[in-house]
């Protein structure tokens, strides 16, 4: 072994390593190059340690791997710059391959460029090996030298203008320098013996590492990994072994009088140990440097991951995100922005509550659509290089600065982002690495998911409990909710009221149902605000609901419902261009313990006390007391009676309108109140019932009042168009009586009067029983009284053949029960007919 | 992080998309852009003094009410606030306040104010302008802090003063001469300054009036030519060697050529770029004389930086960040101008269509005081994007200012208002007139002036064309001093009078129920009427 045999070996000791290590790596072009110049510089150096040692098969063999290092060397180097640089172009680098690869052949069966070398056994400096340089040396040579001249020709050019690539090159130029400086050295008489050139070549290969470092081409972490360490240390091993085996033979042998086979067995066993020893030495060192900070990470995120897939609270995960990026990453401030229902990412943790007030990230906020195009994190000075900066608001750029904002990581989960973590700056303004980013990003990716699943089921949960048009609680968990109410205040008091809304079937039929709906949300919304955090809020019903007070007395309890029923009446006051019917609310009060001594009994008595006012004119709120329900004038009654009367001189002012257009549609009207209330009376209505009808007849057709008086008398057959234009008389008259909301509870009946019982009427073309019962009685009333009257285009017609086609038309025009019901009255004097 | 330090730090690549990204969008997302940034104007504007006045008290909570609430603005709309530089009417806190003068107004400067918002934009975009004036290709770009500026722009107040300021606060770029010794310099002893420092520095950039470049290119032959006679050699000390070297081939190859020495046979521009109005007539010659086009780019006084052409000089691109913009359709601005009651409508970005000329109608995003203000700057939509740039935005060109005015070589604006005080002030017996911009031989814009004097007058007075021409002049220098700078720095005189029979403009009236307008009338207009003087008697009779 010659002195300086620890060069190559160290050498070669290094491009292995690299190698293996690389091997780990993520192969991007450039790696792949890098690997490609280390495995030419590991047959370079191996082959000609391998001669120099004499190893077996024999000199020659290994000069010939050696050679065909060097001879790719040129070629591999400049396409590792070429790939770094990304220049695309392959002429250069298949001319260089093709003509070393020839050269080398050429070489390999002529010797005509440099033969093996001669072996001179004996010299005072032990084996010598002796070269025969002949001039055709010159060519590769020559290409070589142009090859390297190109070489720096890139990179000048890659350089000039920019100053970051000038930055990633100067090492490798530096290594260039110091591998030509190297083998120009191999001339000096100073270094002759020493392998200047292997050495440099060192130097050039770490000098290559770390421009690729630079250009954060792999992790550094990647490089330790298991079969690093065995490799590393059984090249050590092997390199100490080497050079100890014949000195610790020989002590072996005759210090400690070891026979031959036991200092073997010896030797070997210590090889062994310190193999190991070396091997954990190794590790723990490079561990301690490069992996330990990665490993606490791990341990963190996988706790982390524990932690939220045992939750479904979204605090929870929330909370253990909060802490776990606090634990791994130092960061002076962390917010979290979760996505709400109109798309916006509010502030739902932090590390800073006071920071929280009302700061949003709306859904077109320029980071949040970034975010939502790419995956894992963002750094602010990243996004300001972006064309999406450009958009932002000043406010927005103010508020991200004044927190100190400088990373995003999306909570996404596949094309969702459920939300994003903003961190502040580290302390020391020191930057986030790389390895910060990948466990954000990890990080990010758990939480995603643990967020998204907890959102769903809170979502699934708030609608499984809540109605979906007003979001108070639904039946089903208003029975729950009441009875933990009763659990947790049967010790002091739990109070209930049900609020019924008046009329409500007939608001819809008014305003139409989606009006309808409107009016529930805001009963919902003032029912909500006034009960407050001081109980609960059920839809118990269609149109019904419940008000649960824990820790409310009688007393307090029907104030609370009055006052609700109070504002529900001034809803629709100013609401907009006409009047709309009041509502008006039946409450029913009862409470534990005063009158109810359970949840079922509480309830039953709610409603009780409700059913006892709607039967006393509605409009009220009532404490249930015992035997209420026989007792229904009780009710604090605040409807005024409505009757006929009330309404009686509008009634006449409209009817009396329409006289003065057209006489025959007032004695018509006067005519079918009269023939629909007695009807409604034979068929066993009310007396209030009987008002209505009689009201919708004297009002039915006060629509006409709009058509023009031409056609209203027109003698003779109406064309079609005409007959349109009258037909729009329905309408009208709705038109008119719902600015009265006094008088719309006749609208029922007047709008349906035109109906059909097979349903080929007019306006809304509905059959049977759909029609509203006073709308079929008013039917018949008006059909009646137009057959038998004299009319502008007809004469008038006989009873008997009026009843006839009443008869025929049962079924069809009118409803099958009140035909007979009405011929019969008609015939037995009850209902006497009308004179003119 | 300044520019410079971006240079060491951060790749070619994603400077440029972070100062030439724009150029990448779809006009989908530059559109996102624009509205977006205007949500935030009129947020701004609507509570802003400005914006309650003009739209008495009601905010506009979207785009379309905004378009439709706020009237198309001009200066006279803002003049009362903002001429009394009252910060508490404006939407944001302005940091200057940038002057230029009104044309034809009732006083004779404009101001307008600029927030912090606002000029960190212009900055950017600027840079982007400069990235791209030394762009050959997407991508690519060489500035360098090492680097010499030769301008020819005026200092602060008036917008081309911010340039060294805004540059100055990216880059140590070494101005030739320096900003403050230059403030102090009249116009001919900076560009000689500029050169001589030149010559020893060397230039890398130059930026100015497309006329005033024009102008300082032609001069350095001369300067040249005056330099190599009598004290030639003591100057030689301020160059350097390179320059010496340089000059010396230059001569050389010169004399060989038989030409005059050029700037390109001293100089590598780097980058080239000039402003203003009447480019076109200058580029070519420019590009003879420089051996690179300029790049031109678009700016005013209250518009800031809106607009840039790219390394194909070949239309330019609006930046979405600085301004919201609308067009007035050219048929629209013409129906405008002859009823001054109707409104036009306007068009957005995404609605322009190319081959088609629209006035400029600009919102100043960032808090600035104008909405709907029409800046009188006339564009033709060249495209929308360009397949050899790879852009899909609408590519436009700048055609010239609005009919009413006439811009001479981005230096002088006169108006109706402008030439008849002239006209007044002069006392010359004329009639009735008309003027319309037109372009020499040499494609070089020109004044013409249509004049017909008073019946009778001419033979009590001497009223030849040369005496006119005179007259005026010297009027248009009195009232205008823009005027007398052109003549000052540029050498033009760029009026030329054309006298019309008497008669012609009666007689046109009578026929057509009407006189045509009085500056820049439609070309058909104009052609009817030069008809008519030759169906008419001197005396007036047909």
């Amino acid at each position: 072994m010659y002195s300086f045999g620890w060069i190559p070996i160290t050498a070669l000791f290094c491009y292995v390593f690299l190698f293996f290590a690389f091997a780990a790596a993520k192969k991007t072009k450039v790696i792949k190059s890098f690997m490609v110049l280390l495995m030419v510089m590991v047959l370079w150096t191996g082959g000609s340690l391998a001669m120099r040692l004499q190893l077996w098969p024999s000199v020659e063999f290994w000069y010939h791997v050696s050679l065909l290092g060097v001879f790719f060397l040129p070629c591999t180097f400049m396409g590792f710059i070429m790939d770094f640089l990304d220049i695309r172009k392959k002429a250069c680098r298949i001319f260089g391959q093709v003509f070393f690869l020839g050269s080398y052949i050429l070489n390999l069966f002529t010797g005509i460029f440099l033969p093996p070398p001669s072996v001179v056994e004996g010299s005072a400096k032990g084996v010598q090996f002796v070269y025969d340089f002949s001039w055709p040396i010159i060519i590769p040579f020559a290409v070589a030298g142009c090859l390297l001249g190109i070489m720096v020709y890139y990179i000048f050019r890659g350089c000039k203008g920019n100053m970051v690539l000038k930055k990633q090159l100067t090492p490798i130029l530096a290594g260039i320098v110091i591998l030509f400086t190297g083998h120009m050295c191999l001339m000096i008489p100073f270094f002759k013996g020493f392998p200047i050139d292997v050495l440099s070549g060192v130097f050039n290969a770490f000098f290559m590492f770390y421009a690729l470092y630079s250009k954060r081409l792999f992790k550094l972490t990647l490089l330790i990994s298991r079969w690093n360490c065995y490799i590393a240390s059984a090249v050590i091993s092997i390199v100490l072994f080497y050079q100890s085996i014949p000195v610790m033979g020989k002590f072996a042998r005759e210090s400690l009088k070891m026979s031959e086979s036991v200092a073997i067995m010896a030797i070997a066993a210590l090889y062994m140990i310190s193999t190991i020893v070396l091997y954990t030495v190794m590790k723990r060192f490079l561990d301690n440097i490069f992996v330990r900070e990665e490993l606490v990470q791990t341990e963190n995120l996988k706790e982390f991951s524990h932690a939220v897939s045992k939750t479904l609270d979204i605090d929870e995960i929330l909370a253990s995100m909060v802490d776990v990026i606090r634990k791994t990453i130092e960061v002076n401030k962390i917010y979290i922005c979760i996505e709400d229902l109109n798309g916006n990412y509010v502030i739902k943790r932090s590390t800073s509550p006071l920071d929280e007030n009302s700061f949003l990230l709306r859904a077109d906020h320029p980071i949040i659509q970034y975010l939502k195009k790419t995956d894992g994190s963002l750094m602010m000075k990243d996004f300001k290089r972006t064309i999406g900066y450009k958009s932002m608001w000043e406010s927005e750029k103010r508020q991200l600065q004044e927190w100190r904002i400088e990373c995003f990581v999306a909570l996404k989960d596949e094309e969702d982002l459920e939300g994003l973590v903003m961190l502040s700056e580290k302390p020391r303004h020191s930057s986030f690495t790389y390895d910060d980013m990948s466990f954000l990003t990890s990080v990010g990716s758990v939480s995603s998911m643990a967020v998204k699943n907890s959102r769903l089921y809170e979502k699934a949960y708030e609608e499984a409990r809540k109605d979906e048009l007003t979001g108070l609680l639904n039946r089903k968990s208003f029975y729950e909710v009441i009875e933990e109410a009763y659990e947790a205040n049967k010790e002091s008091s739990l109070a209930l009221a049900i609020l019924n809304i008046d009329d409500f079937k007939l608001y819809n039929q008014l305003y139409g149902a989606a009006e309808g709906d409107i009016a529930l949300q805001k009963i919902a919304q003032i029912i909500k605000s006034t009960v407050g955090e001081n109980g609960y809020v059920a839809r118990y019903g269609g149109k019904e609901f419940a008000l649960i007070l824990p820790r409310f007395d009688l007393y307090s309890a029907r104030n609370l419902a009055e006052n609700v029923c109070s504002q529900i009446k001034e809803l629709n006051r100013y609401s907009g261009e006409y009047s709309m019917k009041a509502l008006t609310m039946s409450g029913g009060v009862c409470a534990i313990p005063y009158t109810a001594s359970n949840v079922q009994e509480l309830i039953s008595n709610a409603d009780l006390a409700v059913y006892t006012v709607k039967r006393s004119g509605k409009n009220a709120v009532m404490v249930y007391s015992e035997g209420q329900a026989k007792r229904g004038e009780e009710a604090t009654a605040l409807r005024s009676k409505s009757s006929y009367n009330e309404y009686a001189s509008t009634i006449y002012a409209l009817t009396a309108a329409i006289d003065t257009k057209d006489h025959y549609t007032f004695s018509h009207s006067k005519n079918v109140a009269y023939y629909a209330g007695e009807l409604a009376r034979g068929f066993g209505m009310n007396d209030e019932c009987i008002d209505i009808v009689k009201e919708a007849g004297l009002l039915h057709d006060i629509g006409k009042i709009g058509i023009q008086e031409d056609i209203l008398n027109k003698p003779g057959k109406l064309t079609a168009e005409e007959y349109e234009i009258m037909k729009t008389h329905v309408e009208n008259s709705i038109g008119i009586i719902r600015h009265l909301p006094s008088l719309d509870y006749v609208i029922p009946a007047v709008i349906g009067h035109h109906e059909r019982y097979d349903g080929k009427g007019y306006p809304r073309r509905i059959a049977g029983e759909d029609i509203p019962l006073m709308a079929r009685i008013l039917c018949i009333a008006d059909s009646f009284d137009a057959m038998i009257s004299v009319r502008s285009y007809k004469a008038s017609m006989p009873v008997e053949r009026a009843f006839a086609i009443l008869e025929e038309e049962a079924g069809k025009q009118f409803d099958p029960k009140l035909v007979p019901v009405f011929i019969n009255l008609v015939k037995s004097g009850t209902i006497k007919i009308a004179e003119g | 992080m300044r520019f410079q330090d971006k240079l060491r730090e951060v790749s070619q690549s994603e400077l440029w998309e972070e100062y030439c990204g724009f150029l990448e969008l779809t006009v989908e997302e530059f559109m996102k852009i624009q509205k977006r940034l205007l949500r935030e104007q009129m947020e701004l504007w609507g509570k802003s003094g400005i914006g309650r006045r003009i739209l008495g008290g009601r905010i506009p909570e979207n785009i379309d009410e905004f378009r439709r609430m706020v009237p198309l603005t001009t200066y006279e709309d803002y003049a009362d606030m903002l001429l009394q530089k009252e910060d508490s009417v404006l939407p944001a806190k302005p940091i200057l306040w940038i002057q230029t003068t009104w044309e034809g107004g009732r006083h004779p400067i404009k101001v307008a104010p600029y927030t912090k918002s606002m000029l960190d934009t212009y900055k950017d975009n600027m840079m982007a302008c400069f990235m791209l004036a030394t762009s050959s290709q997407k991508g690519q770009f060489d500035l360098s802090p090492r680097d010499h500026m030769l301008y020819a722009l005026a200092p602060l107040p008036y917008a081309t003063g911010l340039l060294p300021v805004l540059l100055g606060e990216e880059m140590d770029v070494e101005f030739l001469p320096p900003v403050k010794e230059a403030e102090k310099m009249s116009f001919s002893e900076r560009n000689k300054k500029g050169f001589k420092m030149g010559m020893g520095k060397g230039i890398e950039y130059f930026f100015g009036l497309g006329s005033v470049t024009y102008f300082v290119s032609r001069s350095l032959a001369a300067m040249q030519k005056s330099s190599s006679g009598k004290g030639g050699l003591s100057k030689l000390s301020s160059i350097s060697p390179k320059m010496l070297l340089r000059l010396i081939r230059a001569r050389g190859r010169c004399k060989e050529e038989n030409r005059e020495l050029m700037p390109k046979d001293l100089f590598q521009l780097k980058g080239f770029m000039c402003a203003g109005t009447d480019n076109k007539c200058y580029k070519d010659d420019l590009e003879k004389l420089w051996g690179i086009r300029p790049m031109e780019i678009f700016a005013g006084t209250e518009p800031t930086c809106i607009g840039t052409e790219t390394w194909s000089r070949n239309g330019m691109y609006f930046f979405p960040d600085a301004c919201f913009y609308e067009f007035i359709p050219e048929r629209e601005m013409e129906r405008n101008l002859a009823d001054p009651l109707y409104v036009p409508h306007t068009l957005l970005m995404d609605e322009v269509s190319p081959g088609e000329k629209y006035e400029l109608v600009i919102t100043v995003l960032k808090g600035g005081a104008f909405a709907r203000y029409r800046v009188g700057d006339v564009y033709r939509c060249e495209g929308i994007g360009n397949k050899e740039e790879g852009t899909r935005i609408p590519r436009f060109s700048y055609v010239d200012r609005i009919p009413t005015i006439i811009d001479i070589a981005g230096f002088t604006r006169i108006t109706e208002h402008s030439i008849s005080s002239a006209v007044k002030l002069s006392g010359l017996a004329i009639e009735e007139w008309f003027a319309q911009k037109e372009f020499n031989e040499e494609n070089h814009p020109l004044l013409h002036i249509y004049v017909e004097l008073k019946r009778g007058q001419m033979i009590s007075s001497a009223v030849s064309v040369q005496v006119i021409r005179d007259h005026l002049s010297v009027y248009f220098k009195y009232v205008d001093q823009d005027y007398t700078d052109l003549k000052k720095i540029l050498g033009m005189d760029p009026l030329k009078i054309t006298i019309l029979k008497t008669g012609t403009f009666q007689n046109y009236e009578s026929k057509f129920g009407g006189l045509l307008r009085r500056i820049n009338p439609p070309e058909y207009e104009v052609s009817r009427l030069l008809q008519e003087q030759f169906s008419v008697a001197p005396d007036g009779r047909y």
